[in-house]
């Protein structure tokens, strides 16, 4: 155990909280960002408070969004501070923010997609769907540990685009355990196995708009001519998937070959049959039916994503105890980051540091290849949500900078590279919650996942470029 | 058997009916005068001398009816009855003479004969049944006291033979505990370190003996001026290190502790292992005395002597409560100093642990020694404590291991009994009289012959 | 930030160094505490209330002076206080009837007779405090590494 000293205990907090200060009450000149207005220069200072709260994390980073959209409405918004609301002569301040916009973040569009996204994940657990549905879907891959591995790691990925992607570790990791011991002492195969899980699931919530939140996100900054439906998503997130996971999935098997001849895995639930277990699967189906044909029916997929909760909360499939243990933490995550990035956009600040950034000369692509290794680094050590919440204000803002964008087919296809990219962080324990609990578990060391973990943010980095110029070069943004 | 019942005139019947010295018999002692079923159609006057009657029933041994004094009746019910048999064989204990009249004898006095000896019968059938009530009285307490006794020596068996292999484990665990404590402490010096040897030698000698509340107290300070992270803390003041302790490591107290209470936590091992093995043997043999009778040799012994020992072996749970000592000088009785001393240790620890428990403001306990009726020696010990429960009172003398479930200590359980064992095997008494406040034990020994008659 | 406590309840103390000993793999993450009584450890429960610091787990001897761990439990699972804080009995003398007791008025999570089993022990309090961490809604991360990890992935996969 460390000792901690006074110093390191308010270190962290202190610099958090010092350097926005800072900001927010220094001449303005001293910014150096020509016309900068006070409402901008608060905005900015929110910014880089989000910022270094989200990567020092002095509060959990849940409250750090709600800190956030607190400050904004008590700093620039139109319902605000008096004195926070005029100029030093007393006039009006422009720009400032209506106060239901910034309120609306906790309910906009993304979060209630998440919300049915999250009643989809839970009544499927509750009514065991995702075991009795993975000893179904297991039962093909045999018992060779090879095909074996492909099959957990094909079904991690696909639950994981429904479920979060903790859950779906979780539930995978639990089934494994059992079969663990199995292996031969020395065996390098567990750690392919222990690595599967936690990489597919991450990767697995590239596939549609509710695998992860850095997706929501994405979709909060694709509007107008950019919006993407559910379905379209998918159409080229699932691909994305299976190439991302062939390619783990002959990563690990290469690097952590096994030796044992056969693994056996064991699952002792069966579908239920009751009525409640079929309306649940029902729902679920036709659930993600509709999502998939949104240009035939009219609604869009946030219209959708309320169907399963009004299904569920009818028919007492989610009663109130469950009501309780939604994870009010990630939507609220996820709404402090959209507050941020209404403040950027709305501010004008955001467009301001993007004319101050000299493009002239940079290819989009330069600009995206920039800012995905950005994204793919601080995803690494911090959460995505949090990294998604900081990067995509920015990087569409950059729609704004007179960019030319042709060759990424517009800003779309930079917010979804980026955002793609954030999703690929995964070599360290600390990188997302499946990394942490698969090292947990002590069967594989930090350095087994660090080389497995920067082959695939590298490679995956590439395929995610090509996979943006097949799109712009087949018209898909237009 | 003198109690009667019945007023019977003895003087005025044997003048009217058997004052025929025709009709007397001589015995010699062991002489029969009836025997079972014989006809008979006497009834028999004791004039002088003993007779006994008994019952004799297949090959069994025969059984005592009655027995006849002077002035008794024998062969009432064969007389009267019109079966004529004697039930039971009558034999003279001693050189007896008795009267006897035969058949139907004629009115006298004008009543009948019946109404003269109706009371003679009635009187003798009280007297058999009373002999029999008495006889199964002690029958009973005779089974039960075999019954006790057959429990006690089977309790016993059981106990020395668990004694006696639990004591050969203990008697590993300690020894090559210590040899392995030995062993360490060598290795610790060879390595060189001061502040091992140092902390490792306080855990080994020291043990924890610091309270948890106190440690707590000392955690903070540790925690604050030593500037120790939080689990350092707790074991340096688990451990009992002061400030000088503290300041003899240095600048580098924090990682210092760190690296060497390990070592500490090594001779606390060993320690609390000894401290183990010690209280295990102790419960061994006190679940042996128990069981076996002790069958050493008694010595003429100073009850005075005796008492100061238990005390002085006592002095750590005596701490904090006020002791009132009151001997009579040279009071000695026959008994193994061992012993007895285990008496007063049994009883005076009972106290201190009944006071502790209760949390009393002047815990006192008061041990008196006085001579009572010339040849007994009396030992009282009086403590102010809560009392013993009633309805523990009628079982505290048992070897009834289960009342530690009602929160008493493994020491009453047990050492009560001992107490009783040991001043049974002694010929004295024990008594025992509470109520909250005030419990008073009485124990009572039959001093020596040439002990002083105050 | 709010510690969370394990307190060890023994009255004798060679016996309380040894369960301390045992739980010493949880220190860091969690803190550890001994007290020689139930009263001591009532005292001990209140402060750390008014501190605002979670009780996780009390491991509790049975039989003491005073009042027994039985009794300390039963009035433990009683306060709402430490609606949460799991219970674990150690006792050397398990009878029929006390267990029933036990585990009908003090709610008790686990019952370990004396010895004990190192190992079990320690696999029980840690299933207990992977229980009371996700049961009072605290943050499991910082104290994976000392958790059990079926309880975590199991807790984990009921969130959805």
């Amino acid at each position: 155990m460390k000792k901690k000293t006074h110093l390191g205990a308010w270190l962290k907090p202190g610099i958090s909280v010092l350097i926005p200060l800072l900001i927010a009450f220094m001449p303005a000149e001293w910014l150096h960002i020509p016309g900068i207005t006070p409402v901008e220069q608060r905005v900015l200072a929110l910014f880089v408070l989000a910022a270094l709260f989200w990567i020092l994390e002095p509060i959990p980073i849940f409250a750090t969004s709600v800190l956030i959209i607190v400050l904004e409405l008590i700093l620039i918004s139109n319902a605000g501070l008096q004195p926070m609301r005029q100029d030093a002569t007393g006039a009006a301040l422009p720009n400032l923010i209506d106060y239901r916009e910034i309120m609306g973040t906790f309910a906009s569009p993304v979060i209630l997609l998440f919300l049915g996204g999250f009643f989809l994940a839970m009544s499927a657990v509750k009514f065991r769907l995702d075991q009795s549905l993975a000893a179904v879907l297991l039962r093909p891959f045999g018992q060779k540990p090879k095909r074996l591995l492909l099959g957990i790691m094909a079904i991690t990925a696909v639950f994981s685009m429904f479920m979060s992607n903790t859950a779906t570790t979780a539930m995978m990791l639990a089934v494994l355990a059992p079969v663990l011991p199995l292996f031969e002492p020395g065996d390098r195969g567990r750690v392919a196995f222990v690595l599967g899980v936690p990489f597919a699931a991450n990767i697995g919530g590239i596939g549609t708009p509710i695998g992860t939140p850095p997706n929501a996100i994405a979709l909060k900054y694709l509007t107008g001519e950019n919006t993407i439906g559910f379905g379209q998503w998918m159409s080229f997130g699932v691909p994305l998937v299976l190439v991302l996971l062939l390619g783990i999935w002959l990563l690990l098997t290469t690097l952590y070959p096994a030796r044992t001849p056969a693994l056996e895995l064991k699952f002792k639930t069966r579908f239920l049959r009751t009525p409640k277990a079929y309306i649940v699967y029902a729902t679920f189906v036709v659930t993600v039916l509709l999502w998939l044909t949104d240009f035939w029916h009219g609604m869009n997929s946030y219209v959708v994503s309320m169907i399963p909760v009004a299904v569920f909360l009818s028919f007492g499939i989610i009663g109130k105890e469950d009501l309780k243990n939604i994870s009010w933490d990630v939507l609220w995550l996820v709404a402090g980051g959209i507050a941020l990035g209404l403040a950027l956009e709305k501010s004008g600040l955001a467009t301001r540091l993007v004319t101050l950034i000299p493009f002239s000369g940079l290819s989009a692509m330069t600009v995206l290849a920039v800012a995905a290794l950005v994204g793919l680094v601080m995803a690494n050590f911090m959460s995505n949500t949090g990294t998604a919440n900081l990067l995509l204000p920015i990087v569409a803002a950059l729609g704004t900078s007179g960019l030319a964008l042709e060759s990424t087919g517009g800003i779309a296809g930079i917010i979804l590279g980026v955002t793609l990219s954030i999703s690929l962080g995964m070599s360290l324990p600390i990188s997302t919650p499946p990394n942490a609990l698969a090292h947990a578990g002590g069967d594989i060391q930090t350095s087994d996942m660090a080389r497995a973990g920067v082959i695939i943010g590298l490679a995956g980095l590439g395929i995610v470029f090509a996979l943006i110029m097949i799109l712009s070069g087949t018209g898909f943004f237009n | 058997m003198k109690d009667s019942l019945v007023k019977i005139n003895t003087e005025w019947l044997k003048s009217t009916y058997f004052s025929d010295t025709q009709k007397r018999i001589q015995l010699k002692a062991g002489e029969v005068l009836l025997r079972q079923n014989q006809h008979n159609e006497r009834l028999f006057l004791v004039i002088e001398g003993q007779l006994r009657g008994f019952l004799n029933y297949d090959s069994e041994e025969p059984f005592e009816a009655f027995r006849s004094a002077p002035n008794h009746f024998v062969g009432v019910y064969s007389y009267f009855s019109h079966t004529h048999q004697s039930y039971s064989t009558v034999i003279a204990e001693t050189d007896c003479e008795v009267a006897y009249i035969e058949g139907d004898q004629a009115d006298v006095d004008g009543f009948g004969f019946a109404e003269h000896f109706l009371p003679v019968v009635v009187e003798e059938i009280y007297m058999r049944q009373l002999l029999t009530q008495k006889m199964t009285i002690q029958n009973q307490k005779t089974t039960r006291k075999l019954f006790h006794s057959e429990k006690m020596a089977m309790l016993g068996q059981l106990a020395a033979g668990l004694a006696h292999e639990l004591n050969n484990a203990v008697g590993v665990i300690k020894r090559q505990g210590e040899h392995l404590a030995d062993w360490a402490q060598t290795l610790v010096q060879q390595g060189g370190d001061p502040s091992a040897q140092y902390l490792f030698r306080k855990g080994l000698e020291q043990g924890s003996s610091t309270s948890t509340a106190d440690a707590r107290q000392r955690r903070r300070e540790l925690e604050e001026r030593f500037d120790l992270p939080s689990s350092v803390a707790r074991q340096a003041a688990a451990a009992g290190l002061d400030d000088a302790d503290m300041q003899s490591l240095g600048k580098d107290a924090a990682e210092k502790l760190e690296q060497f209470l390990p070592y500490f936590d090594a001779g606390l091992a060993f320690h609390d292992l000894n401290h183990a093995a010690d209280h295990a043997s102790q419960v061994v043999r006190s679940v042996k005395e128990l069981g076996v009778a002790n069958h050493s040799r008694r010595i003429p012994v100073d009850i005075a002597d005796t008492l100061r020992q238990a005390t002085m072996l006592l002095k750590e749970e005596l701490k904090g409560i006020a002791l009132d000592l009151k001997t009579t000088p040279a009071m000695m009785i026959e008994a193994n100093p061992g012993e007895v001393v285990q008496i007063w240790v049994n009883l005076i620890k009972n106290a201190c642990e009944a006071l502790r428990e209760s949390g009393r403001r002047k815990p006192t306990i008061a041990v008196e020694a006085v001579l009572k009726e010339g040849d007994k020696a009396e030992v009282t010990i009086t403590d102010n404590g809560p009392g013993i429960p009633p309805d523990l009172m009628p079982r505290i003398f048992q070897p009834d291991v289960t009342t530690k479930v009602e929160g008493l200590s493994f020491g009453l359980g047990l050492g009560l009994s001992i107490v009783q064992k040991i001043v049974d095997n002694l010929r004295g008494k024990i008594a025992v009289e509470s109520e909250p406040g005030r419990t008073v034990f009485t124990i009572r020994l039959p001093v020596a012959a040439k002990s002083p008659q105050s | 930030m709010e510690k969370t406590y394990i307190i060890c309840v023994e009255d004798q103390r060679e016996v309380l160094n040894t369960v301390l000993k045992d739980l010493e793999i949880f220190e860091g993450p969690f803190f550890l505490e001994g007290c020689e009584s139930a009263d001591e450890a009532e005292e001990l429960l209140d402060e750390l209330d008014a501190q605002g610091d979670y009780v996780g787990l009390m491991v509790c001897d049975h039989v003491m002076p005073g009042k027994s761990g039985v009794q300390l439990l039963i009035d433990v699972n009683k306060d709402g206080r430490f609606r949460h804080t799991k219970k674990l009995l150690l006792t050397g003398l398990a009878t029929h009837q006390d267990t029933i007791e036990a585990i009908n008025q003090a709610a008790i999570d686990r019952y370990i007779e004396k010895p004990w089993n190192v190992e079990i022990l320690q696999k029980q309090a840690r299933i207990l405090l992977t229980r009371f961490l996700f049961d009072q809604g605290l943050n499991y991360e910082p104290f994976l590494p000392v958790l059990d990890k079926e309880t975590v992935l199991e807790r984990l996969r009921r969130m959805g």
